[in-house]
Parts: structure tokens; C-alpha cells; sequence
């Protein structure tokens, strides 16, 4: 069956969806982006702090998915992670390219943030950013600080060192302690997910 | 610190993007030719990319979805692989890894350029321009440092603006949609008293039937002992009553709870609040401290 007949649905498998973009579908290509166009916006703007700069950037990810999703190989990493590392790699690339770590504050002031409680959002979604957020909470605050640092902010370990005048070994015990602890609160939460 | 720490520390790093230059390279190299260890640095992107829900989800405007769709009936697909052994995203660091390289040679070049300025005509100009190099390039040097010096304090500040920003617009958000309930005409306010337990306490119950979103303001609730929480039950069926978040309260005995309530207690008509364990109920464990009458 050709993959723009085919039947796609809120059930259709992320997977199922690349493979189908793999084949040409644009329909699944819209449905890969219904899904997943909150989160990903969301950590775009969490990164960027612009908006016409991440609704630019999140069209090169999705047009890099199109143009790659028939590389992308699920025996050796989910979808999710694929489309999120994606993410964050593009929007730091681009703050970097725009020097906006240095950006202003005028242009983050003017920057209007559309949070938003998105009704169409797929429910176990819903629930696993629910979990992710209880985990988080259970670490403690400097450890939660580093790994935002590094994950949102794009710092090395050295400049969050700097940035937290702390020893550089203490960052390190900190990031490591923290994504052990986080792996381990997601995996046994994630027994009670959907 | 053993090697499964020390390999962990690495791996969780390179995951978050994090690992410094010299080390990242070294990984990424190893990664090309480890399979195990690619595997294992999947799953650290695994626990990197669930961060992703930390950030408040957002909507992009409609015309994204409709640019994305036109410009990929104009692209072609590319089917020749482009990737590594993990999808795509060692590519990424390896684009990240190679920017130094070219930095620095950019730096080689600009520092190089001085000693082309010797003529024949100056048969003191090769000591001269080595020195006037020299100064040259160590004024250069101090005007970058302070630079780049001048630059980290302003973004650190501005970083620190962004996220106060952030936080701010999230609390902007929040408080607009409790306001939006507040006013709402669906709105239904049920009032919670102290039972005998607790005579002096009372609470506000703010809720949309329909939506089930509620707020509920207490007062008069002691701080709960280590290890418990205050828990909300909407009761429609009093045998069993559906559970609701656990909350806390300030050294002012007061707390506010952000819930939604149940679809199955969409139609609650009694509310009740209950000393649990931190982590929640599934049921009552307790006397209630607080009540709604039943209208």
C-alpha cells in the first residue's frame, strides 16, 4: 500500500511514521510534526528566546527529517531522542551563528513566549512530560542547575565551571550524579506510563 | 571514582552536549568504531532528550506547518547515507568537534599577516616589523582578552535575565489561566471545612466541570510531617473516591493546589482532604481534615 493511502492516526508508531516519510509521504511528515510541533517548539524557544528564529529553525529540522528519514535506523536509537537531538543541536547551532548567548535582553523582552496547554497533544506524552517533571523535581537544585546549563544553554563543563565559579570536578560529579539519577527515577517511573 | 563512573560521566556529558573539546573528540572516535559504546551513549540521549519536556511547550504559528509542507514537494529526499552510527547525532558533535580546528587557523593566519609588511627599501624594517609584530599581537591579545572577558560577564547576565524571563512569562501564563477560572461563568466554587480533626482549617475549591481544571486555596494547615502530604479526593462515588494531587503548605498553614480533576470525577459532588504519604494515595489512608458538604 502506498504510504499517503495508508491509514496514519494518533496510533500510528513514530517509527512507522519515519518509515512512511522515508516512502514520500507528506501526510505522515505532517503527522510527525502534529505530534511533536509543542515540545519541540517549546525547547527551541527555550534555546533561542526568539520566535521567528525558532520557527525558521524548526522548519530545517522537519525538512532534514524529510530529506533523512530513510537513514534513520531504529535498532539504534528511538525517534524521539533522534527528532529532540536534532532539535537542540540545530537551535544551538543557530544561537551560535547569531552570537545570541550574547543576545539582548531587549530582544528577549519583546520575545512573547505562546505557552500553551495543547489540547490535540498526544495524551502519553502529556504524561511523560508529567513524569520527566516529577523526576526532575527529585533532584537537587545544583544538580537540576548543571544539566539545564548544559542542555539548554549549551555550556562545556569548563564554562559551566566558570559560570558557577565551582570546581570543574565538582560540575563533573554533579552532571554525572544528576543524569544517573534522572535515568534511573525515568526508567522506574516509566513502568507506570501507557 | 571506578570505570563505569568514569564511563558514565563521559557518556552522560557527550549526551548533554556538554563534554568538553579534547574529550569529545576522543569519544566521538571510539564511537565510530564501538558499537556497544554507541549503544550506550543512545541511552544517555535517551535521558538527555526527555529534558526537552522540561521547557513550556509552545505553538508555533500555522504558516510553519504549511512553509514546511511546500518546501519539502520541493525537495528530493536524499537516500545516501549521511549518518553514523547513532542516527545523525555524532555528526552533529563532529560538526561541533571541527570548529575549533578552523578557528584556530583562522587565529594563525590573522597573527601571520604583520611580517608580510618588510621592503627592500628599509634595511631596518625586518627588525622593526618583527617588533612592531610583536606588540602588535600582544596589544591584540590583552584587547581580546578583555573582550572576550567583558562579553562572558554580560552574557552570564543576560543569560541569568533570560531565565528570570522565562520563569516569568510561565508565571504570567499560570496565573492568567487561574484567572481565566476565577472568572469563568462554568466555574464552581466549593467551599472545604475543617473537620474535628482540624477545626480551624478551610479551604476554596475552584473548578471546571467541564474541563476539570481546579484550584484549591487552604488555610489553617499545618506544615505535614517528613515523608506526607496534604491529598486532594473528589468524590462522586463515596466508596471510592478518585485521588488527586498531593500538596503542601507554607509556615503560614497556607497552600495553593493546581489539579485537574479526574474524568471519571468529572461529576464530584463532595471534596476531601487528606494526610498521605508524600508520593499519594490511591485511596484515603486516613480521616479526612477537611470537607465539602454534599449540596
Amino acid at each position: 500500500m502506498h504510504p499517503e493511502t495508508s491509514q496514519i492516526s494518533e496510533q500510528t508508531s513514530d517509527v512507522e511514521l519515519l518509515a512512511a516519510i522515508a516512502s514520500g509521504s507528506e501526510q505522515a511528515l505532517a503527522s510527525l510534526y502534529d505530534r511533536y510541533r509543542s515540545i519541540l517548539f517549546g525547547l527551541m524557544l527555550r534555546i533561542i528566546h526568539n520566535r521567528a528564529e525558532a520557527e525558521d529553525v524548526l522548519q530545517e529540522v522537519f525538512l532534514q527529517v524529510w530529506q533523512r528519514a530513510g537513514n534513520f535506523d531504529e535498532t539504534r536509537g528511538k525517534p524521539f531522542t533522534w527528532l529532540v537531538t536534532l532539535t537542540r543541536s540545530r537551535a544551538i547551532d543557530r544561537i551560535r551563528a547569531l552570537g545570541s548567548r550574547e543576545r539582548t535582553l531587549e530582544q528577549a523582552t519583546r520575545e512573547i513566549v505562546d505557552v500553551v496547554f495543547d489540547a490535540e497533544q498526544n495524551a502519553i506524552l502529556a504524561q511523560r512530560g508529567v513524569v520527566v517533571r516529577s523526576a526532575l523535581a527529585e533532584l537537587p537544585e545544583e544538580q537540576q542547575r548543571v544539566l539545564k546549563l548544559a542542555y539548554f544553554d549549551g555550556f562545556s563543563q569548563s564554562e559551566i565551571a566558570e559560570k558557577l565559579n565551582s570546581p570543574l570536578g565538582t560540575v563533573k560529579t554533579r552532571m554525572r550524579t544528576g543524569m544517573i539519577r534522572l535515568r534511573e527515577l525515568l526508567d522506574s517511573q516509566s513502568q507506570n506510563l501507557v | 571514582m571506578d570505570k563505569r563512573d568514569e564511563k558514565n560521566e563521559i557518556l552522560a556529558a557527550f549526551a548533554l552536549g556538554s563534554l568538553d573539546e579534547i574529550e569529545a573528540r576522543k569519544l566521538a572516535a571510539q564511537i565510530e568504531s564501538d558499537a556497544e559504546l554507541a549503544a550506550e551513549l543512545e541511552k544517555w540521549r535517551d535521558v538527555a532528550a526527555n529534558l526537552a519536556f522540561i521547557a513550556p511547550e509552545a505553538k508555533p504559528a500555522p504558516t510553519v506547518r504549511e512553509n514546511i509542507l511546500a518546501a519539502i514537494r520541493k525537495t528530493p529526499q536524499n537516500s545516501s547515507s549521511e549518518q553514523s552510527a547513532t542516527n545523525g547525532a555524532t555528526k552533529i558533535e563532529k560538526a561541533k568537534i571541527v570548529e575549533q580546528p578552523e578557528e584556530s587557523l583562522a587565529k594563525a593566519t590573522v597573527l601571520s599577516f604583520p611580517a608580510r609588511s618588510r621592503t627592500s627599501f628599509w634595511s631596518f624594517a625586518p627588525a622593526f616589523s618583527a617588533v612592531a609584530a610583536s606588540v602588535i599581537a600582544v596589544l591584540l591579545a590583552i584587547a581580546l582578552y578583555n573582550t572576550a572577558q567583558s562579553n562572558k560577564v554580560k552574557t552570564d547576565k543576560i543569560s541569568e535575565l533570560n531565565q528570570k524571563i522565562i520563569e516569568a512569562q510561565t508565571q504570567l501564563e499560570r496565573e492568567r489561566q487561574e484567572r481565566e477560572l476565577l472568572i469563568s461563568p462554568a466555574t464552581f466554587i466549593k467551599a472545604l471545612n475543617g473537620t474535628k480533626e482540624l477545626p480551624t482549617a478551610k479551604a476554596r475549591l475552584v473548578f471546571d466541570p467541564k474541563t476539570g481544571q481546579a484550584l484549591l486555596y487552604v488555610e489553617g494547615l499545618p506544615a505535614a510531617p517528613q515523608g506526607k502530604a496534604y491529598q486532594i479526593w473528589f468524590i462522586s462515588d463515596p466508596k471510592h473516591p478518585a485521588p488527586g494531587k498531593t500538596f503542601g503548605t507554607d509556615d503560614k498553614g497556607k497552600g495553593i493546589l493546581r489539579d485537574e480533576i479526574p474524568v471519571q470525577a468529572l461529576k464530584a459532588e463532595a471534596f476531601a482532604i487528606t494526610l498521605e504519604p508524600e508520593s499519594g494515595s490511591a485511596a484515603p489512608t486516613t480521616l479526612p481534615l477537611l470537607v465539602s458538604p454534599v449540596s
